[in-house]
């Protein structure tokens, strides 16, 4: 059992406490869910699990945790690790070994477990994640899902009683998400192991069931109750988690939301006559609007092909894209959709000019984008990446968000200074700051650097990540 | 792109002898070569180095900027001997034949020409092994016999993750390049290369802080999964000896002993024809 009691805990290189008054008894073979903002304290709870809290991370804390009963103030990490098993968020350099075989057997090297035993576990545990096909690739030439039956086979050969996934969806597509909650459920199921979830995509973790879902908001437990209770109560919204689409479809609808409606899951929910009516007269009531605009063409893609030449990382050819024709309205907002390796962001790559296509032609207003150099085309085209690390450059955001405007080099420092102000007054940052310090807006702070004048289109990757 | 260390799978004699027996050959070839100026033993180290490199089934296009790089080195190395010390070969072989005059009243001497060509032959010598075992063998297992030889293993491991992160960092460094570029920055062929040069600045910053990013999150990992809880670990891809890998060390033993030998013999390390 993990309890922690009137527990708190303060970053040695901060003045505030980033968790404050935390009470939270997690039961052996719990199935929960913590939810909450960024910034909420949520990976400082996961570190206090794991012990990277206190053993790599230094601070001051007040109360007490206890596993089994044990301060994990009084063990170490390796003690640590063999009840708890993390996966870790960032799926592509959590990989240590360089094959996948290598990676599950990472733990037990480090235990120095000799032959045959070493090859017989790794073999067995490859089996229950089911990746037993994959054992000589590198992690890195998996699909998402596979690289998460890997990370979740790495921590399991362990035989942690504890499994603690930090937000096992990032990066993975709905349809991925769904296979990769029903393993963890499979996985809870057969094994009868603790599951810890870290995870604001709420309906794609309750797309199987959990026990509990813990609500953290400013380093403190809002609420710690059963997920039927919490949809009920309107709390999510209020701390800004989204609560599962079909939930705000019955609010809209002036269905009242209950506990005893069970709303977990579509599989459960159970609505009065009345609500369905309700919801059946809210549904003929919406109309789609459509609105026929002034079009005035602003990128013309035509035949556009793209291929991935092969190279050591990647054994053949990958045609990406292939007869892409589409048009761009002036003034239109535009989505692209589709799964994990779809080609969404080697679009965009292309649109760019960071990689150059095949065959097709790529028309912006009336220049030929295929002349143009990366720079050039950014003039036009404001491009966000998915990465906001590779992007920002500057110490100070000021600098950052006036790096665009410097470098194009036809304003004043005093027509900068006065277009940047107007920017960060518009979408409320100081520029005063340090762009580091901000972790979680880091995002925002790009896309701030992107409105300057000139600007024909906005390109955003995976704006919601 | 080139990578620097990169290892190339294929099905060759070569691969299938263990990451220790290549380490253990390296460093015993490496040392012969270097024993001995002894010109019959380093013609002769060449030409098997070569025929090793063909058993390989490494082609030269694979390490071609290596090897360019490496043959930069050797003429710099050679030219620089010479224009410091261009007498050199006279004090070495203790005879002096003089081929042309040169400045300050020295002279270009065939035994100078014929120290060049044995260093000529040294590098010769040792590049294609070395090639041969950076290509020939994986990351891990090097680690495992770095270990295996007495290395301690967070060293072992730690040279190995960094050999690994080679290809990982020159990606990174191509897309960081392109996203400020996207920010306004001109790095392409369309401004003076000073210019291009002063634009890769931009590139260093979030470069440092990804690396510093990813050290963190792979110590983490690592830390979590108990790397360094004891004083030993097993590997994976470690394998036992076998009969080839003996025979090789034995053969690179000799080659060693043969090196010893010919400079004990004849009481010195050098041989001209002269001599």
């Amino acid at each position: 059992m993990i309890e922690f009691k009137n527990f708190g805990f303060k970053y040695n290189a901060q003045v505030d406490y980033t968790l404050r008054d935390i009470n939270l008894k997690i039961n052996p073979g719990e199935k929960i869910l913590i939810a909450g903002p960024s910034g909420c304290g949520k990976s400082t709870l996961i570190h206090c699990l794991n012990g990277l809290i206190p053993f790599s991370l230094e601070g001051e804390r007040e109360g007490s945790l206890t596993m089994d009963g044990k301060d994990t103030w009084d063990m170490s990490i390796f003690e640590m690790s063999k009840k708890v098993g993390t996966v870790l968020q960032d799926q592509d350099s959590q990989f240590i070994g360089l094959t996948v075989a290598e990676d599950l057997a990472f733990a037990l090297e480090n235990d120095a477990v000799g032959e045959p035993e070493l090859h017989d576990r790794v073999a067995e545990i490859a089996d229950v994640v089911n990746i037993s096909s994959h054992l000589l690739h590198s992690p890195q030439e998996l699909s998402g899902g596979q690289k998460q039956r890997v990370s979740l086979g790495g921590v399991m050969i362990d035989d942690v009683d504890t499994l603690l996934f930090d937000e096992p969806l990032a990066n993975l597509d709905p349809e991925t998400g769904k296979k990769a909650i029903e393993l963890i459920d499979e996985i809870h199921k057969k094994t009868g192991d603790t599951v810890i979830i870290v995870e604001h995509r709420l309906e794609d973790v309750l797309w199987r069931p959990v026990d509990r879902i813990i609500l953290m908001e400013k380093g403190r437990i809002t609420a710690d109750t059963t997920p039927d209770e919490l949809l009920a109560s309107g709390m999510l919204k209020a701390a800004g988690i989204r609560e599962p689409l079909y939930v705000t479809a019955l609010k809209y609808a002036g269905v009242d939301i209950t506990p005893e409606k069970k709303s977990a899951s579509l599989d459960t929910i159970d609505l009065t006559d009345d609500d369905k009516k309700k919801v059946r007269d809210w549904f003929n009531e919406g109309k789609t609007e459509t609105e026929e605009k002034n079009k005035e063409n602003i990128l013309t893609v035509r035949d556009l092909n793209f291929t991935y030449r092969s190279d050591r990382s990647q054994a053949e050819d990958f045609h990406a894209l292939r007869d892409i024709d589409f048009d761009l309205y002036k003034g239109e907002m535009m989505a692209v959709v589709g799964r994990n390796g779809a080609g969404k962001s080697t679009f965009s790559k292309v649109i760019c000019g960071f990689e150059t296509p095949d065959t097709g032609s790529m028309i912006l207003g009336d220049i030929d984008l295929s002349t143009l150099s990366i720079k050039e085309r950014a003039d036009h085209i404001g491009y966000i990446m998915q990465n906001p690390n590779q992007m920002i450059s500057k110490t100070m955001i000021f600098d950052e968000v006036a790096m665009g405007l410097r470098n194009k080099g036809t304003m004043t420092e005093e027509e900068i200074e006065e277009r940047v102000n107007d920017t960060l007054i518009r979408t409320e940052k100081e520029g005063d700051h340090s762009c580091h310090h901000v972790h979680g807006a880091r995002d925002n702070d790009t896309g701030r650097a992107h409105c300057r004048p000139g600007l024909q289109a906005l390109y955003r990757d995976h704006g919601v990540p | 792109m080139q990578n620097l260390f990169n290892y190339i799978a294929r099905k060759s004699p070569i691969h299938e002898l263990t990451g220790a027996t290549k380490l253990v050959c390296l460093i015993l070839w490496t040392f012969a070569t270097m024993m001995t100026y002894d010109t019959r033993i380093l013609i002769a180290l060449p030409i098997i180095a070569f025929i090793l490199f063909g058993i390989s089934k490494i082609r030269l296009s694979d390490v071609k900027f290596m090897l360019g790089f490496t043959l930069v080195f050797m003429v710099l190395n050679n030219i620089l001997v010479f224009l410091f010390s261009p007498e050199h070969g006279v004090g070495l072989y203790g005879t002096c034949h003089q081929l042309l005059p040169l400045w300050g009243g020295k002279y270009l001497t065939a035994e100078q020409l014929w120290y060049h060509l044995n260093l000529v032959l040294k590098y010769m010598s040792s590049i294609p092994i070395i090639l041969l075992f950076v290509c020939t063998t994986q990351p891990s297992e090097f680690a495992a016999s770095l270990n295996k030889i007495g290395v301690k293993y967070s060293i072992a491991y730690s040279v190995s993750l960094a050999l690994r992160y080679i290809p990982d960092i020159q990606k990174e460094y191509s897309e960081i390049s392109k996203a400020q570029q996207a920010r306004g920055v001109e790095m392409s062929k369309k401004v003076s290369l000073v210019k291009r040069l002063k634009a890769a600045s931009s590139i260093l910053i979030p470069m440092i802080i990804m690396s510093m990013d990813r050290i963190e999150t792979i110590s983490n990992a690592m830390e979590l999964r108990g790397f360094g809880k004891n004083k030993k670990r097993t590997w994976y891809m470690a394998r036992p000896f076998t009969a080839k890998d003996i025979l090789s060390m034995v053969f690179c033993g000799l080659l060693l002993v043969l090196s010893i030998w010919s400079n004990v013999s004849r009481g010195t390390r050098f041989w001209s024809p002269w001599m």
